[in-house]
């Protein structure tokens, strides 16, 4: 266990920067790996707020919140199990979803596209910076149905709540729920191998 | 890529190296589904929290937050790529000093008498809108929190403590920020007899002490009504606590701040164990051992 796990077991514990991980050194306080970090995710965490049609006012104060977040929590990271870049993610997604129900009580968008997206994912090439983590989840997404795959985009990527879904695509709203759950519990097992019960 | 399990904050890092079975209860899947792609009303909080605590286990230990996180990386393209604005950049980099600052006044202290980070307050209010110290603001009370000291004796509290002692303990506690410090935000209930009321819960298992904050809760007729608390804890919904009765502005055992928001510690008659979920309802004056809960007030759930 990483020395800065140990000294964050008690709140009056000195956090040191024993660690050459990046997001223990920024969670420790270490100057250059908070500018670093900034650097190198700043683009990342920016992008996941505005994808959730946040006012420029909203967005900036959940990148703030996120940030706070991972400075808290950033010792908490074990690379035996996440990159840095999932690790990231995880956080910035919970911390948008209960800013967006904060602010609008409602799903990220209230409207439906005029033309809704395809069921498999998109064509073009994921952001370099986030590679490692699509390829895999890509890969996985393409072994759900057509039918999950097209509901947990329409969730995930395009921020429909589960009755705009089902109105969007003419889907019955509990046929939509059991795509969406089943799906993401499908997912799940793919990414981590997790033995999964009842589904498809 | 590995993708994350048991690696996101409030999980006990790397306390788990193989993945969490899915728990067979179709309700608390439901619900972890849900979190993880539309998020949950306080009410759902609530009712994910008791659930979570009945099969005991961590929010984060069914990972599907991180599953859906990775899918959405994986949906991304180079269309959705935007560079952090060099404003929202600059104030980012002004908040991480401060940040660095608390951490380096915290690592300076002997360790019986450092000063602990009570909250990076990721959910203060932006101090200007419109200005741009907000940020600045909310990372200087990082700074001011970090050099709180935690005195000795002050851990033990006893029976209910008077209105001019309230603000005090309520400030040693978060200064001293024990680790489990629960901080949880107050949200209407389903169909709640008074709504709009706002503020925060902040409780301690360790020290087993807390307090309420309130803003908008109406002031009440002890001789007729009152507040009471019921806590939630690992024993589930049907072994709800109190945590005590309880009046609202201008009453003895609350103290009232200078904008109007209204403090009350946490009196629980008995040991509260993993405290998951908070509400409040209306009571008769003496309060009740078993509530119907159908005078609904507001409830908080541990994020």
């Amino acid at each position: 266990m990483p020395e800065i796990y140990e000294a964050a077991e008690e709140s009056v514990s000195i956090v040191s920067i024993a660690s050459n991980l990046l997001l223990h050194q920024v969670s420790a306080g270490d100057p250059t790996a908070v500018r670093e970090f900034i650097s190198r995710f700043g683009g990342l965490i920016w992008s996941l707020a505005r994808r959730v049609g946040l006012s420029d006012a909203e967005a900036e104060d959940a990148v703030q919140e996120v940030f706070a977040e991972i400075w808290k929590n950033g010792y908490k990271y074990d690379p035996s199990i996440a990159s840095e870049t999932a690790f990231i993610a995880t956080i910035a997604r919970r911390r948008l979803i209960d800013r967006r129900r904060r602010v609008s009580r409602q799903p990220i968008r209230q409207t439906i596209s005029e033309e809704l997206p395809p069921a498999a994912p998109p064509s073009g090439k994921p952001r370099n910076e986030i590679v490692e983590e699509a390829v895999k989840a890509t890969e996985a997404l393409t072994q759900l149905s057509a039918e999950q795959q097209r509901v947990l985009r329409l969730s995930i990527y395009e921020g429909l709540s589960h009755e705009l879904i089902s109105r969007s695509t003419g889907l019955p709203l509990g046929t939509v729920k059991t795509h969406a759950r089943r799906g993401l519990i499908k997912l799940r097992e793919l990414l981590i191998g997790a033995p999964t019960k009842g589904d498809n | 890529m590995n993708t994350p399990r048991n690696n996101t904050p409030g999980s006990e890092a790397g306390s788990a190296r193989g993945s969490t079975p899915l728990p067979q209860d179709d309700r608390l899947l439901e619900l972890l589904c849900d979190r993880a792609l539309v998020g949950l009303s306080a009410a759902e909080q609530m009712e994910l929290q008791v659930l979570l605590a009945k099969h005991g286990l961590a929010e984060e230990a069914v990972e599907l937050e991180s599953t859906a996180a990775s899918a959405e990386l994986a949906m991304m393209t180079d269309g959705d790529a935007l560079e952090l604005p060099p404003d929202v950049s600059e104030r980012l980099q002004n908040a991480g000093k401060l940040w660095c600052e608390a951490m380096a006044l915290r690592s300076s202290q002997p360790r019986s008498q450092a000063p602990v980070i009570a909250s990076i307050n990721s959910n203060a209010p932006r101090a200007s809108i419109g200005g741009r110290m907000g940020w600045l603001a909310a990372a200087a009370a990082v700074v001011l929190a970090a050099i709180a000291w935690w005195p000795s004796g002050t851990g033990s509290r006893s029976g209910v403590v008077s209105g001019a002692s309230v603000q005090s303990e309520f400030t040693t506690l978060l200064a001293s920020a024990p680790t489990d410090l629960v901080k949880a935000s107050w949200g209407d209930w389903d169909k709640p007899e008074i709504s709009g009321v706002k503020g925060e819960v902040f409780w301690s298992d360790s020290e087993q002490r807390g307090f309420m904050k309130f803003v908008g809760l109406p002031k009440n007729d002890p001789n007729l009504e009152r507040y009471q608390l019921w806590i939630i804890d690992s024993r589930g919904m049907e072994q709800r606590i109190s945590g005590g009765v309880f009046d609202g502005p201008g009453c003895v055992g609350s103290y009232q701040t200078a904008d109007g928001a209204v403090i009350v510690p946490i009196t629980p008659g008995i040991k509260v164990v993993g405290a998951a979920a908070f509400a409040v309802t209306i009571e008769k004056p003496a309060g009740t051992w078993v509530s119907d809960m159908k005078r609904r007030v507001v409830i908080a759930a541990k994020g």
